[in-house]
């Protein structure tokens, strides 16, 4: 990283900057680190290889410090709870997948969950954990087949990191040519800035960028731009990029939400 | 009987990386593997940060989960499986006690137990005896080698360490800091 795309004092710089990185990344190691500053670092763990090189470190010079603390059997059956919630996961995901062959009924579980979840996104609850794990549930699910592309169809993405809260809610309207993004929570460092792709999913184009993420609003508007949105493998993606979005047209941060995009149903 | 030694030899005794590799790929029994070997480790860890059972039951739950969900994402060129398996479960217990210290500031103390973590004379490195970490920590003054011990092995954020110690947690922050360079220029010269 270097100073020119980010304002002073936000991002490493020199020598004096480079030791604050470390010491954050030894105070995350820590744990000492309040909860926004905890996030913060959390997200640059998973976006900046240097500080997550740094945060290694750390965890390697501090791990002989768990080494005293002595062994306790956890209770007995707590494996068998780690599978239990490991198989209701794999269930809700799988449920579309072993309705396939009857396909109205995955559909109607599918279309179910759509109208919770667009119910619950459009009330801003976008932190309630049966919220989570629906949307999670609707990402994880394949649908039963490619559907074609239909004038006026309506497409949904749903992008979060590591399976783990939805951050936004991507919907694609063709017939107003409207991209719009709705923030439930992505973390966006002050210096950057969050760019929304379009994937095709196997690599038969490169991405195409639909814009930039609006710094301080709940939604943004973006217009639609001429892509095979109704690809079975399409997805949006989240990168983030230097202030104002790619320099040259490609991604070239790191992907730090992403979602597969599938037609809304009607 | 398997005791504390028994399950520490069991620890070093098998390469926990390829077990790792094969639970990324699904293998139950290989993920059944790693529980078996690292579980009461990890349990202790998170014990000492939640001082709670219940919730560190919960805890260890949520971190196996994320070990078999995240198993793929384990690169042993970062650290070994076990430090890579401790980071998760310390990660999980930490986000638990914000959660539940967000509301009440309620520090818990236990003057003797801490002061005995704090003092690195009186056993608390235990297996790490003659480790560069322990050497280095005698290196340190009192008050930041008790902070950077209590905010690692026991999950006191800043904030806490504040109210221990009725200093602003501008201070608290110096401390740590200067605690974490000391330990790392003497960790390196070692």
């Amino acid at each position: 990283m270097t100073g020119r795309s980010t304002p002073p004092g936000t991002a490493p710089t020199g020598p004096d900057d480079r030791l604050e990185l470390d010491a954050l990344a030894g105070e995350f190691v820590l744990g000492s680190l309040s909860e926004s500053e905890r996030r913060d670092a959390d997200l640059r763990l998973a976006t900046d290889p240097d500080f997550a090189r740094l945060v290694a470190d750390w965890r390697q010079r501090l791990a002989p410090l768990d080494d005293s603390v002595p062994p306790v059997a956890p209770p007995a059956d707590l494996f068998a709870r780690i599978e239990a919630q490991l198989e209701r996961q794999n269930e809700t995901a799988a449920a579309p997948v072993l309705a396939a062959s009857s396909v109205s009924p995955a559909s109607d579980l599918l279309l179910r969950r759509l109208n919770r979840w667009r119910a619950a996104a459009l009330a801003a609850a976008a932190t309630s954990t049966a919220l989570a794990a629906s949307l999670a549930a609707l990402l994880l699910a394949p649908l039963p087949e490619a559907e074609p592309v239909v004038a006026g169809q309506k497409y949904l993405a749903v992008v979060n990191r590591d399976g783990a809260q939805p951050a936004i809610v991507v919907s694609v309207d063709i017939e107003t040519g409207i991209v719009s993004l709705r923030d439930l929570g992505a973390e966006q460092p002050a210096d950057r800035s969050l760019e929304v792709w379009y994937l095709a999913g196997d690599g038969s184009r490169p991405p195409l960028s639909l814009g930039v993420l609006a710094d301080s609003a709940d939604i943004t508007h973006l217009p639609v731009r001429d892509a095979d949105y109704g690809r079975t493998d399409a997805a949006i993606a989240i990168t983030l990029e230097p202030k104002g979005g790619s320099p040259n047209g490609d991604p070239t941060g790191p992907v730090v939400y992403s979602g597969k995009l599938i037609p809304e149903p009607r | 009987m398997p005791d504390v030694a028994d399950t520490l030899a069991a620890e070093m005794a098998f390469d926990l990386a390829p077990l790792i590799s094969a639970t990324a790929r699904g293998d139950r029994s290989a993920f059944r593997a790693i529980y078996d070997a690292t579980s009461a480790k990890l349990f202790g860890v998170v014990l000492r940060i939640c001082r709670d059972r219940d919730k560190a039951q919960e805890v260890l739950q949520e971190a196996y989960v994320k070990v078999w969900q995240n198993a793929a994402r384990y690169d042993p060129a970062s650290g070994r499986p076990i430090t890579w398996l401790a980071a998760i479960a310390r990660n999980a217990a930490i986000d638990q006690i914000r959660r539940g210290r967000a509301q009440s500031l309620e520090v818990v103390q236990e003057e003797g137990e801490l002061e005995a973590i704090a003092d690195p004379a009186a056993g608390l490195m235990g297996h790490a005896d003659r480790s560069t970490l322990r050497v280095c920590l005698g290196e340190l003054e009192d008050i930041q080698r008790d902070c950077v011990v209590l905010a690692y092995c026991e999950g006191y954020s800043r904030e806490e360490l504040a109210v221990r110690y009725d200093r602003p947690e501008a201070t608290i922050k110096t401390w740590l800091r200067r605690g974490l360079m000391r330990l790392k220029d003497c960790m390196d010269r070692e």
